[in-house]
């Protein structure tokens, strides 16, 4: 085999480092080539999504009835080594049979919870009361958003949530109440005058 | 020409053995008159059927049964208030005046018995109506309160604000049922109640939080009963010592309007019929 001149060689070495260092230079290739870095697209700071994890610890697959009350548990993890972070998790749920996301309005009382800090490597937990309110298909997602920058928030895995209707017509036995008293009374009074009327010669 | 009568003193034996005679029958000829000619049965059926309607909706339509138990049981309460005020002064805004045109008053003022006892009695037989409707009510807050512990303090507060709203209406109502004809009596009593019940039932929240609306709450006993019954029933403050910034102004409502029952009611004028 030929070997090349140590001109050619070290020409090579060179075109090579000069190409290497374009590709790293360049912050898409960057990102793609050290996952761990942070994205200065993302964060002015230099930390982003990559410092903050949102893992779901509460079971990510919900069945209910319309009515009843589910609990969805986040842990927000700082994963950077030495920033305490600070900022916003909240909970968004989207109906997938219509496309559209849901008001939470009568869902929960407390859709945002401001997490005042998290110390490097500390996780903490939060956790939403949801009120199931119409039946339908839903996922639901934790997002958190970090204060102080316009970075992109980190999102929880999503939880896929099952509302079945509720069809129970006489929940706390109010049928008999509900057609019951009115009947009574009316009834009563029928007979209190008919008694009456009798007695005063008004039904023979 | 006007007739007057005023309370006068008999002897003492006249006294007692007019007593026996004359014991409540204002009241228990008020208490049949309602009751077969269902003037007062109508109310109970009325009310007991918009009972049902709330009871059933807050229960079981989609929206409302996904309201908070208390928020229900609050609403119920709000309704069977208001419809007791409601009552009381269509009740007695014509008590007076109905006689005095249909010429009955003036018999009655001629048996022994006092105007002002005339007008207790007939004040006696509007709050009898509402014990009744109050009886009526109560199935139905037990039914909306089950499973919660909040169905004794629904029905033990709505009963207390019940009863001193009920009183207080039908006194002022009787009074100036004895002044105005029965259709001026009738306008005025229920724009008396409607006053007192805007403020809670009408207004927007918004509004209730203005300064106006904050003094207007602060002032009208009836917003103070059912905020009353909102702190017992949705924020769970059930002793009876959290509630005496609300008991308090309606129970001062209720010995203001006993005071003028008592000045009006002392003699009453009745036109002599052509």
């Amino acid at each position: 085999m030929r070997r090349l001149s140590a001109r050619r060689e070290g020409a090579i070495s060179i075109c090579l480092v000069a190409l290497s260092l374009l590709i790293l230079s360049h912050p898409i290739l960057a990102q793609a080539a050290s996952p761990g870095q942070p994205n200065p697209a993302q964060s002015s700071k230099g930390l982003g999504v990559a410092d903050v994890s949102v893992g779901i610890t509460s079971s990510t697959q919900v069945n209910g009835i319309a009515g009843q009350f589910v609990t969805v548990r986040a842990d927000v993890t700082n994963l950077s080594p030495n920033e305490t972070i600070s900022g916003v998790a909240y909970i968004s749920v989207v109906d997938i049979k219509n496309s559209m996301p849901i008001d939470l309005e009568d869902w929960s009382a407390q859709k945002g919870i401001y997490i005042p800090s998290i110390a490097p490597s500390q996780t903490v937990t939060s956790e939403w009361s949801l009120r199931l309110v119409t039946a339908g298909s839903y996922t639901v997602d934790v997002l958190y958003n970090r204060n102080g920058d316009l970075s992109s928030p980190a999102v929880s895995p999503r939880i896929s949530l099952e509302v079945a209707p509720r069809v129970n017509l006489n929940p706390g036995n109010v049928l008999p109440v509900a057609f019951g008293v009115p009947a009574l009374l009316v009834a009563v009074f029928a007979i209190v005058n008919y008694r009456r009327g009798k007695k005063t010669g008004v039904y023979g | 020409m006007g007739r007057r009568r005023e309370d006068k003193a008999p002897l003492p034996a006249q006294r007692d053995e007019d007593l026996v005679r004359t014991t409540l029958k204002v009241f228990r000829r008020e208490f049949s008159g309602n009751f077969y000619s269902w003037r007062g049965g109508i109310w109970l059926i009325v009310s007991s059927v918009i009972f049902s309607t709330i009871a059933y909706l807050l229960l079981t339509d989609k929206e409302l049964s996904l309201l908070d138990q208390g928020e229900s049981l609050y609403l119920l309460s709000e309704v069977i208030v208001a419809l007791a005020m409601i009552m009381s002064a269509a009740s007695a805004s014509s008590l007076l005046s109905g006689e005095m045109e249909a010429g009955t008053f003036e018999s009655l003022l001629l048996t022994p018995i006092t105007p002002r006892r005339i007008a207790a009695e007939k004040l006696l037989s509007v709050v009898f109506v509402w014990i009744l409707m109050y009886a009526v009510s109560v199935p139905y807050l037990v039914v909306v309160a089950s499973g919660t512990n909040l169905a004794l303090p629904a029905v033990a507060y709505v009963g207390l604000f019940g009863t001193l709203l009920v009183i207080a209406v039908s006194a002022i109502c009787i009074s100036i049922s004895g002044r105005l004809n029965s259709k001026s009596g009738i306008m005025a009593s229920l724009m008396i109640t409607l006053g007192l019940l805007a403020p809670s039932l009408f207004f927007a929240t918004s509004l209730k939080k203005t300064d106006f609306g904050l003094a207007l709450e602060n002032l009208n006993p009836a917003s103070h009963a059912i905020n009353s019954l909102d702190s017992v029933l949705v924020d769970n403050e059930t002793a009876l010592w959290q509630q005496t910034v609300h008991l308090l102004p309606v129970i001062g409502f209720v010995v203001l309007c006993i005071i003028l029952f008592v000045i009006y009611s002392r003699h009453f004028e009745v036109k002599g019929s052509e």
